[in-house]
């Protein structure tokens, strides 16, 4: 009976309380540091530095220009792929750059900006399968990140796939490397760094051509908090038109990184909607 | 795996200290030094609460004993991370969480040990205290807990090693222990699988089948003090 | 925060609910039985006078006591295929890894702690018994099944009970391997819903009704069966 009372009181208790309503940029200016929420495992999107055990990648670098702008300093905190809304709800992180594609029902827990990053999402395999196309895993077993958009988009593409959600993406590359899955549907640039970083990536994985899910990544704050996201999308009109955005593309998906990918859009382009 | 030691082995060993925050094996150690230090006089309370006599207590402690075993930690952890939050008016860490998820459960589990360990008392020995003009507390305080507790440190050893064990369950919301740490270095290095996980696999085993033949022996001795006061009678 | 049941209750998530209880209560089960046995068969090995397997058993046993069941978990997924022969590995992965690695993960590590129940409770038996057995000219196996055993599965049963809930609990640790089991489905319909609180609430619900169903009958096994120690 205990149980019932208990877990009936925290239910009561949960419903009842609202979320503290004060204003994150007030906030974020009086402690003179922005918290920035950003990923683990996510070359070159958000990654650990392994030498300082720093984060680094193309959304940290974002965070620490925003905070810069707002004339702060940063804190990055790395969080999980399934942490991401959560963190973002309970005030744990002001705002993050953390991979967090805008997605419908996504908006309607937190609230974006403009578009700083567009990102196809591919399916990758072992070469000696022989498998040339995704398609050809509508009934195999494809790993994908826990919590993160794909594990819907891999169930509803290939419903009669068996679709595993593993913890992060190493440990998705690992089970397809052991041959425990057939295949691993992420983020392209994700894939091809994976590959790229293993001395063996190159020789034992293929991308298929095919692409999943194409999508606008934004950055993500907590609903309400329009201040903080005015001033976001100002730091993005300002950043691209400096031409910083540029070189930051270029520094880790472009001309110098080892990705060599053109930009196909310009940082604080609306965010299209779609499903 | 040498050469992955000798990279990286300082970095399990202490996580980014000094050049960032503490991580790996010592804050493993450190923590669960800190649950222990914090649950074992909640559980000697709440043991008391037992043994008491008083109806409400023993209940509240029945309750709370059902409560702990009905309850996976991995969901108290998420409970404790994700919803307690919108009933406080602020956060809680990786750390705080990790360190109120694994009080509340080894206070449960420690409450049961010292509970046993005051029943198996002789009752002689309230009956002497009683004689004595001795008051609850004073019994409490004078007679049963330093002999009770005494006869608990082996249990409270094997709790070290569970606690220590709990904690690697940290690594699901990012707080910097062992575990954590090496799954970090795990997505650093991405093809050591085998090696880093051999090690982590290692530094527990080490560690906690250690504190075990520590408990052992304290307990042979423990065991073998009671036999010569026993001979002295 | 509005709470809306009906949102995870539609055929789908309830689907996920229900494969997730199912998956929860059998790998529990399975590995609660392959845990009997092999504590068995351990507990034998370790009595026999023969140095090897003695201190064989002693490794074992104390390698799947100190090393927590989540690093055991990750060891078997993620780092003995590589060391593994070649073929058991693909035939395992044509099957259900995730599955079959979270079973011997947890029969391993509960059959450890089973074993040493299972030598506590023959240690409890008063030696006599054995003489007695032997001097009505019983010979081993007959003394086991006739005299020994009988008490000896009796006297272990609480901690058998324990165990098993120790397991059911510690199956929610597989879903880092990726089980799909309860608290992993809980995070699936918090990912396509975000109902979390919905979903935790439920599926902590479904864990509480299983651990008290286990705690309701074993206490009924134990005060029908246990001989008590002493």
């Amino acid at each position: 009976m205990k149980f019932t009372f208990a877990v009936g009181g925290l239910v009561l208790a949960c419903a009842m309380a609202a979320p503290a309503l004060a204003d994150k940029l007030e906030e974020v200016r009086e402690r003179g540091a922005l918290i920035c929420g950003v990923l683990g495992g996510f070359e070159p999107f958000g990654f650990t530095d392994p030498a300082t055990g720093q984060s680094v990648g193309y959304e940290p670098d974002l965070c620490t220009a925003f905070a810069e702008h707002l004339g702060v300093d940063i804190e990055l905190k790395v969080v999980t792929a399934q942490g991401r809304i959560p963190e973002l709800q309970q005030g744990r992180v002001d705002i993050e750059a953390a991979l967090l594609g805008w997605a419908k029902k996504r908006a309607e827990q937190v609230d974006f900006s403009d578009v700083y990053a567009t990102v196809d999402s591919r399916i990758m395999v072992r070469t000696d399968s022989g498998i040339v196309s995704g398609d050809e895993l509508a009934d195999q077993k494809i790993g994908v990140a826990k919590g993160s958009l794909l594990e819907s988009v891999a169930q509803e593409t290939f419903p009669n796939a068996n679709v595993i959600g593993f913890d992060d993406t190493p440990a998705t590359y690992l089970a397809l490397k052991n041959g425990r899955i057939q295949g691993m549907l992420m983020t392209e640039t994700t894939l091809a760094s994976l590959r790229a970083q293993d001395p063996e990536g190159a020789e034992t994985f293929s991308i298929m051509p095919e692409i999943y899910r194409s999508s606008q990544i934004p950055f993500a704050v907590r609903q309400g908090e329009a201040a903080l996201l005015a001033e976001a999308n100002a730091f993005l009109d300002a950043y691209e038109a400096s031409g910083d955005a540029q070189v930051l593309w270029d520094k880790w998906f472009g001309a110098n990184s080892m990705l060599d990918k053109e930009r196909t859009m310009l940082m604080g382009d609306p965010v299209v909607p779609h499903d | 795996m040498i050469e992955l030691l000798e990279q990286y082995g300082r970095l399990l060993l202490v996580g980014h200290y000094p050049n960032g925050p503490l991580g790996g094996l010592a804050m493993t150690i450190l923590t669960s030094l800190l649950c222990l230090a914090i649950c074992f006089p909640i559980a000697t309370l709440l043991a008391l609460a037992r043994t008491h006599g008083n109806k409400t207590l023993a209940r509240f402690y029945t309750g709370y004993i059902y409560f702990v075993r009905s309850m996976p930690l991995l969901m108290l952890i998420f409970w404790i991370y994700y919803f307690l939050p919108y009933v406080l008016p602020f956060s809680l860490s990786p750390f705080v969480t990790i360190v109120l998820a694994i009080t509340i459960f080894s206070s449960a589990y420690l409450a049961e040990v010292i509970r046993a360990a005051i029943e198996a008392l002789p009752k002689g020995q309230y009956d002497a205290a009683s004689a004595l003009g001795f008051r609850y507390w004073q019994t409490t305080f004078l007679i049963v807990l330093p002999q009770a507790l005494t006869n608990c440190i082996p249990g409270l050893v094997s709790q070290f090693i569970l606690i220590i064990k709990e904690t690697s369950l940290g690594y699901i919301i990012t707080f910097n222990e062992l575990t954590y740490v090496a799954h970090e270095l795990n997505k650093i290095l991405l093809v050591k699988p085998v090696e880093i996980f051999t090690i982590l696999a290692i530094s527990y085993f080490v560690l906690c089948s250690g504190l075990s033949q520590l408990g052992g022996q304290l307990e042979r001795r423990i065991a073998r003090g009671r036999l010569s006061n026993d001979s002295d009678q | 925060m509005t709470l809306d049941y009906s949102a995870i209750l539609e055929d789908r998530y309830f689907d996920y609910l229900v494969s997730g209880a199912i998956t929860t209560f059998s790998l529990a089960l399975a590995a609660w039985v392959a845990a009997i046995i092999l504590g068995l068969l351990i507990a034998a090995v370790r009595n026999i006078d023969f140095l090897p397997t003695r201190w064989f058993c002693i490794v074992f046993v104390d390698y799947h006591r100190s090393v927590p069941l989540l690093v055991q978990l990750f060891v078997w997924y993620f780092a003995l295929p590589e060391l593994l022969p070649q073929a058991f590995t693909q035939s395992i992965n044509r099957g259900n890894p995730e599955v079959f690695f979270a079973w011997v993960s947890l029969t391993l590590y509960s059959a450890s702690y089973m074993s040493e129940d299972i030598r506590s409770g023959l240690r409890a038996i008063p030696p006599g018994q054995f003489e007695a057995a032997r001097t009505i000219g019983m010979n081993y196996a007959k003394m086991m099944r006739w005299v020994i055993f009988p008490q000896a599965w009796r006297l272990s049963l609480p901690p058998l009970v324990n165990q098993a809930l120790i397991l059911f609990k510690g199956t929610s640790l597989a879903s880092a391997i990726g089980v799909a089991e309860l608290s992993y489905q809980a995070r699936s319909i918090e990912t396509q819903t975000f109902r979390a609180f919905e979903a935790f609430s439920l599926v902590t619900l479904i864990y509480m009704v299983g651990t008290i169903m286990i705690m309701f009958f074993g206490d009924r096994l134990v005060a029908r069966y246990a001989l008590k120690r002493g």
